[in-house]
């Protein structure tokens, strides 16, 4: 993209973020006042919403990078520590597929049971991870799903929906 | 969002799992005849500490003597009893589930106030035991001797004390109530709300508001740290005898009783398994009145009184039907 | 003040009941097993022996289920420094400079640390209850709405030191949190932002969502990898290296003494306290540090100020329980409970006619205190042995335990969605370079600033002058801002030393090069 005299790229991914942020809480805010106007409602919530999206004003314009600038910008030192996100492409499939798995449990969980979901997490999980040995991929699996299952079981006093176990 | 929770969204659509598909086939005779062959759940609606989940487990082994099998409390606090009241609702009325819960005032107030998804006749008491009302109080250092000096500082000007009190609840209402008689704008009062009756006490102990209005019987183990000014009882309650009644401080008005707390399971359980609620009735009974449980309890100033299940259910319409009189007081 | 007589009478107590003091290790141990798995909660654990404690007799009973408490107020510093999960809100901090010490593997010296400071400061949390625990109650109960606005906004204060390339974005994923924390019905009875969800009437979740944000970039990265630890070297496990923790703890009496401070007022407050006094502690240490810099990536003083005040706070919520029968949380609440089914009603007439009892019971946990030394040490020797474990079998185990764990919250897969929902928005929030535990911070305080600040305002009738009516709220603010600025004027003091250093480098080097120069010269 050009504005003036610069190029410039846009950092779509977190323009999107942001402003799934500034809407969520944009639509937050509204829902607060149609429930009631009163102090005793907005006294904190209204103050702070219009905060966030003072932030989000003042974070739109850190989504545009100009190119010129981008390229001379020296190669920042990386702090070892900082929690970062894998950047290659393979650890990033794994994390995705990992997550991906995750999702797929947790809203699966009620409808195959949480020992078929438990024990196809597992394997699905440790697959991810990178073991391929079959006996070692079903009998761990079926090991944590035994343990989850009946441990929590005797641990909390909630019913835990079950198709096999 | 109405009752029909994702979960049986996904029953449905897995065409009516084995498992709970078969409990609901099964002819309730069968089951009424076994029952009950495994724990029972008691469902409290509140967090651990609070009376209904003292009252289920000082209350537990003398219940369990005459069930035949053991209790397991499960704690479902949140949202005034809301969340607490739709599990039981969506547990199979099978009487694996039965409830110890402040029945009245809170699931009228959730279905008056929050448009909880259930009508107040979805529930079917066993017994209520404790009765609980609305005390006036303030802390035991306090320079305000009487409910009579409150209102006339109030008369003079609404804002000069502060009022600890849970909003939407009974102790609201008759907060209002009791303004409104003595010719005082509420909406001038400074009222300081708390989200349940424990904040509430602790704050009118230690003397952070100046009064408090919350169910009397949550402020026994505090005796010595609160002066009680008045009770919004019709006579003496026996285990408070120190709190004058409001009508000794001179306010004439009408009021909401307080909590009635006490075991109660879903009325689907009582239409469609008979068998069992008379059962489970019979049981309760049986315990309340066993005098060891009446000893124990009485030395935990918890209450076993047996009222039954007519006389229950009737004093929890009575106080809904109140509460949906006064509703607008609440808003 | 203590009570010669009575007191002597409770060591009678003590060494006449020696059997029930075989209950003190099992019940270490089930309170440290049970803290250790995220999303089981102390409060849980007692539940679950609570009906066995009702076979033992009184003074058995207690001992029995004090040290589940006890133990338990140790185990949830075990996930937050080997896998960044706290276990619970109160180890929140512990996971700053715990896991990044882990990460560069000195996980043992950071587990030493922690079990000592734990100890220590919980001994010394219960010595002071033994000499005031009436007087600590009566503190406690006087803590108002006012008061605790001024503990959440210097809760707050925990963002500035979070530290972010961008302070903009650190500050919207801050309001962003605060946000997320108020929705559902606040103290005056509004309800918003639920979208018609029942759940969300009580608000979000905090420990699913705590887990869930702290996970995404932490353990799902870790699929790549071979080992949590990933240098070799680095994965052993060893005692020595604990006790040398464990003795390096001593070396911070400072930082021991303010987490014990900030823990033992602000952790007993009933309800609240627990989960804002280790971010308080630990952004208090790292302000007032030296080498402030290296907090979060693995400085043992961020682990000692942490657990300090998680520590501290036991014997403060013990006191408001005993002498005035308030649960200062879900664990007292079940240990009232348990006084009570053996007929023993703690409050104040309990205290008056009981003495000796109540001196025994904090006679008896300081013992355990000592005793918890000894077995902890073992629990994570056993517990560290996660290191040497492959991934590949970790992480779908730990992701399993972690959803049954958020299940186990509310008996709800309201929990396990939480946490996915919530690792989604983490991992979203990484990848930009927002704070994550700003988020957290947000959604463990923003229902607390909302409702305290509503109640300060409703209190004050909107007069902003009340506050000189409150003196401990004042006095809260007097010392969060002198804290403030002494450190202001520390960092200004230093900042000057070290320019004057690198200047004074700066000339040494000039003159040495000059010098050089001059040398060659001269050669030449």
């Amino acid at each position: 993209m050009r504005i003036g005299q610069h190029r410039y790229t846009i950092d779509y991914g977190h323009l999107a973020l942001i402003t799934l942020i500034a809407a969520a809480v944009f639509w937050y805010l509204l829902d607060a006042r149609s429930v009631s106007l009163s102090v005793n409602n907005l006294l904190l919530v209204q103050p702070v919403a219009l905060f966030a999206l003072a932030m989000y004003l003042f974070i739109i314009p850190q989504c545009f990078h100009r190119v010129d600038k981008e390229t001379a910008k020296s190669p920042k030192e990386q702090d070892p520590l900082a929690p970062t996100i894998p950047s290659e492409r393979s650890d990033i499939i794994r994390m995705a597929s990992l997550g991906a798995a995750l999702g797929l449990l947790v809203f699966l969980l009620d409808v195959i049971g949480f020992d078929i979901g438990i024990f196809l997490f597992t394997a699905a999980a440790m697959a991810v991870c990178g073991e391929r040995r079959p006996l070692h991929l079903i009998g761990f699996s079926l090991a944590v799903t035994l343990v989850g299952v009946y441990g929590f079981r005797a641990l909390i006093p909630f019913p835990m929906h079950t198709t096999i176990l | 969002m109405t009752n029909f929770t994702r979960r049986d969204t996904f029953r449905i659509a897995a065409g009516g799992l084995a498992v709970t598909g078969g409990l609901v086939a099964m002819p309730s005779i069968l089951q009424a005849a076994n029952y009950p062959s495994r724990p029972i759940n008691v469902i409290v609606p509140f967090a651990t500490g609070g009376y209904n989940d003292r009252l289920s487990r000082a209350f537990a082994p003398y219940l369990e003597k005459e069930l035949g099998q053991p209790l397991v409390i499960v704690n479902k606090p949140g949202a005034g009893t809301q969340l607490g009241n739709s599990y039981a609702l969506n547990q199979p009325a099978d009487g694996y589930s039965i409830m110890c819960t402040s029945a009245a005032p809170y699931i009228p107030l959730t279905v008056l106030l929050q448009g909880a998804p259930y009508k107040v006749e979805d529930f079917a008491m066993l017994n209520l035991p404790s009765r609980d009302y609305t005390l006036a109080a303030t802390s035991a250092g306090s320079e305000i001797k009487t409910f009579a000096e409150v209102i006339e500082k109030l008369k003079k000007d609404p804002s000069s004390l502060s009022i600890g009190v849970q909003p939407a609840s009974a102790d609201y209402a008759n907060m209002v109530l009791a303004m409104q008689a003595s010719e005082i704008d509420p909406t001038k009062l400074r009222i300081v709300t708390y989200d349940g009756g424990g904040p509430a006490r602790n704050a009118t102990a230690g003397a952070q508001v100046d009064v408090g209005f919350v169910g009397g019987e949550g402020f026994l183990p505090l005796k010595t740290k609160v002066r009680p000014l008045a009770i919004f009882a019709a006579e003496k309650v026996d285990w408070y005898p120190d709190a004058p009644l409001l009508a000794a401080s001179g306010v004439k008005s009408d009021f909401v009783e307080g909590s009635q707390r006490g075991w109660a399971v879903t009325t689907k359980l009582k239409n469609e398994q008979p068998e069992i609620y008379k059962f489970l009735a019979g049981a309760v009974e049986r315990a309340s009145k066993n005098p060891q449980a009446i000893e124990a309890l009485q030395k935990q100033e918890l209450a076993t009184t047996w009222f039954g299940p007519e006389a229950s259910d009737k004093a929890y319409r009575d106080n809904a039907a109140k509460m949906a009189k006064y509703v607008d007081l609440l808003k | 003040m203590i009570d010669i007589s009575a007191f002597q009478d409770a060591l009678g107590i003590m060494f006449s009941s020696v059997g029930s003091w075989g209950w003190i290790v099992p019940g270490l141990i089930v309170g440290l097993v049970f803290s250790a798995i995220p999303g089981i909660s102390i409060t849980m654990a007692m539940a679950i022996v609570l009906p066995m404690s009702l076979y033992m007799d009184f003074f058995s009973a207690i001992v029995f289920l004090t040290s589940v408490y006890t133990g338990a107020g140790f185990g949830g510093s075990v996930p937050a420094i080997l896998m960044n999960i706290p276990g619970s809100p109160s180890s929140f901090a512990t996971t700053f400079d715990g896991y990044a010490m882990s990460k560069k593997g000195e996980h043992n010296e950071a587990l030493g640390y922690a079990l000592f400071a734990s100890t220590i400061c919980g001994i010394g949390g219960y010595l002071l209850l033994l000499l005031v625990v009436e007087p600590l109650a009566d503190i406690v109960l006087r803590i108002g709405p006012v008061e605790m606005f001024a503990v959440a906004l210097w809760g707050m204060l925990l963002l500035g030191s979070l530290g972010s390339t961008y302070i903009s974005r650190g500050l919207l994923a801050a309001a962003f949190g605060i946000l997320l924390g108020t929705i559902g019905m606040n103290t005056a009875g509004f309800t918003r932002g639920t979208m018609g969800i029942p759940v969300l009437l009580d608000g979000i979740s905090p420990i699913p969502a705590m887990i869930g944000l702290l996970a995404a970039g932490q353990l799902l990265s870790l699929a790549g990898r071979d080992y949590i630890i990933e240098a070799e070297g680095s994965r052993e496990v060893s005692v020595r290296r604990i006790l040398k923790g464990c003795w390096g703890t001593l070396k911070f009496p400072g930082v021991l003494l303010r987490g014990s401070i900030i823990g033992i007022v602000i952790g007993a407050v009933p309800g609240v306290g627990s989960s804002i006094g280790n971010l308080i502690a630990y952004a208090e240490t790292k302000r007032t540090a030296k080498d402030s810099a290296t907090f979060g990536k693995g400085n043992p003083k961020g682990v000692v100020a942490a657990e300090s005040a998680v520590a501290s706070a036991e014997g403060g919520s013990m006191a408001t329980m005993l002498a005035l029968g308030i649960p200062g949380g879900g664990a007292t609440a079940i240990l009232i409970a348990a006084f009570m089914m053996h007929n023993i009603v703690p409050g104040p007439s309990f205290i008056e006619t009981q003495k000796p009892m109540v001196y025994a019971i904090i006679l008896n946990n300081i013992v355990q205190a000592i005793v918890l030394l000894a077995v902890g040490i073992g629990f994570i020797y056993v517990a560290s042995n996660i290191v040497k474990v492959r991934t590949r079998y970790v992480l779908p185990a730990i992701l399993v335990i972690a959803t049954l764990g958020t299940y186990a919250v509310t008996g709800e897969t309201a929990g396990p969605i939480t946490l996915f929902v919530f690792a989604l928005l983490g991992f979203a929030l990484q990848r930009y370079q927002y704070p994550v535990a700003a988020v957290v911070v947000g959604i463990l305080l923003g229902r607390m600033l909302e409702t305290e600040f509503l109640r300060s305002y409703q209190l004050s009738g909107g007069n902003p002058l009340y506050i000189f009516e409150r003196p401990g709220a004042l006095a809260i603010i007097g010392v969060m801002l002198l804290s403030l600025g002494m450190t202001a004027w520390g960092k200004r003091k230093q900042n000057r030393a070290e320019a004057e250093e690198e200047a004074a480098m700066l000339r040494l080097q000039q003159e040495d090069a000059a010098g050089r120069a001059g040398s060659h010269a001269t050669k030449t």
